[in-house]
């Protein structure tokens, strides 16, 4: 006979395991609805802070366009002629898509009006959306603001 | 006359009722125990708990264009599901619930027809779904189909063998065919004297529904499938049907034949009475099945598959000896202690 009651033993300690497996908590985590926290320096998409008006930190100097290796942040200007020094921003974007969260722009930025948000859910089936536009850049560090309060 | 007529007929609607109420929600079990073995989830969308799952499954085999293979026997290949589903509807009409209960004065027992040949009919039931596995391998004009089926066939037949082996030890101590009769006898549940006949019952069941590690016809991780390659869309949902139905089945035979059907609710009727005791015992009948149930996932999820020659030696070198030895056992006792 090819069979030893033996054998029936290492089955029974495979159902043991396979049970005591039954028992416990699945790992999944089920994103969208659950979200694994983040470490404190994760770096996500870049956003752009606000001034204490509300407006956005940036002078249109023009750094960080340049520092960009991938070429996702375009800037436009005016000149101001009640302040000839100073420049007006009339549109800051940055494709989300194309960025590659290298975080130069943030260190070339001599008014630290960038920072590297956790932001990270960015899925669309547009690209188009992607190109970020500075209010949905000032978006990314308000909610960021917001989220780091309610998990502290 | 009109109340037997209506018995008759709420009886046969449960017997219908049952193995086609609770497949869809056993496959969700079982996918979802399996989740949890193997420390994921398991279908969570459809529905509540994902309970819905498998209704949306159903939905979308039958939504499958009805395919059939160049060359195919057409007769034989949409005879063979129905060959392989209908029996294993029409064994539910001897399986007992219970044994009998009285209410508003009539007494009604808990099983579709008491059947004095009951065992005898249900192995020979189990027998004609191998002539639908045979036939689906033919008909379907596919080499792989024909080795699925042949591979499939020798397996059932020689695991048949031992299913009414290890059946022959309960009749002999329970001095009947009769399923009702062989709960009612079970003083002490039969699987505690008769261990090894439970075994080789419990064996080959797996092996006859073709389930983990018995599952050679299908081998879903190497192969793509046996006999039923050739088959998609709503045919295929009859063989899939057909296998949880013949588990259920096997459930409530190991649960009423081995374990005793409602043991031991009948000793509590003198203290709580007739009703609840009865009540009782379907709670119980029905909670082994389900454990038993739990146990065919349990195993699903624990053991790898059996070789073919490993499957075919354990069958015919070990479960045969042992179903003799469980004969032999049975007589002895019937002999001495039940006699």
């Amino acid at each position: 006979m090819s069979f030893r009651f033996g054998s029936l033993v290492p089955i029974a300690r495979g159902l043991s395991v396979t049970l005591r497996e039954f028992f416990r908590r699945p790992v999944t985590i089920r994103y969208p609805e659950e979200k694994r926290p983040l470490s404190a320096i994760y770096r996500g998409a870049v956003g752009m802070r606000r001034r204490p008006d509300g407006r956005p930190k940036c002078v249109g100097c023009g750094l960080c366009e340049t520092a960009c290796p991938n070429e996702c942040i375009t800037i436009t200007t005016e000149s101001n002629p009640a302040q000839p020094t100073d420049k007006v921003v009339t549109s800051y974007t940055l494709d989300v898509g194309r960025c590659l969260f290298c975080s130069l722009c943030v260190e070339a930025c001599p008014v630290e009006a960038l920072e590297m948000t956790n932001a990270y859910d960015f899925a669309t089936d547009d690209r188009s959306t992607l190109i970020y536009d500075v209010d949905r850049l000032m978006d990314l560090v308000d909610k960021q603001g917001k989220e780091a309060a309610t998990l502290e | 006359m009109t109340e037997l007529v209506i018995t008759v007929i709420i009886k046969s609607g449960i017997a219908f009722a049952i193995p086609l109420m609770i497949v869809p929600p056993l496959i969700w079990a079982e996918r979802r125990v399996l989740g949890r073995i193997q420390s994921r989830v398991g279908p969570n969308r459809v529905g509540p708990f994902g309970l819905f799952q498998t209704l949306a499954d159903a939905i979308k085999l039958m939504g499958k264009e009805d395919m059939r293979p160049d060359g195919a026997d057409r007769v034989l290949f949409v005879l063979a599901p129905f060959l392989l589903l209908v029996p294993s509807f029409m064994a539910w009409s001897v399986v007992p619930l219970g044994t009998e209960v009285e209410i508003f004065g009539r007494t009604i027992g808990l099983y579709p027809t008491d059947l004095n040949v009951g065992v005898l009919y249900i192995v020979a039931l189990t027998s004609v779904a191998v002539y639908g596995i045979v036939m689906a391998g033919w008909a379907s004009n596919s080499k792989y189909a024909l080795l699925g089926s042949l591979r499939s066939s020798a397996q059932m037949i020689s695991y048949e063998i031992m299913l009414g082996l290890a059946l022959v030890g309960v009749v002999v101590l329970a001095g009947s065919l009769s399923l009702p009769e062989i709960v009612r006898q079970q003083q002490v549940p039969y699987a505690i004297p008769l261990i090894i006949g439970a075994f080789v019952f419990v064996c080959a069941a797996l092996a006859e529904t073709n389930r983990a590690p018995f599952d050679l016809p299908e081998a879903e991780t190497e192969l793509v499938s046996g006999y039923h390659v050739e088959y998609s869309g709503w045919r295929f949902s009859f063989f899939f049907l057909s296998e949880y139905a013949n588990m259920v089945l096997a459930s409530f035979l190991v649960a009423a034949v081995f374990l005793g059907g409602g043991w031991p609710a009948q000793f509590l009727e003198p203290y709580i009475g007739h009703l609840p005791a009865a009540l009782l015992a379907l709670v119980f009948m029905v909670g082994k099945v389900f454990l038993f149930l739990f146990f065919y996932f349990w195993l699903r999820a624990t053991l790898p598959r059996f070789r073919y020659d490993q499957m075919m030696n354990f069958c015919w070198k070990v479960l045969l000896p042992l179903g003799l030895l469980n004969l032999a056992v049975a007589t002895v006792l019937k002999l001495t202690v039940y006699a």
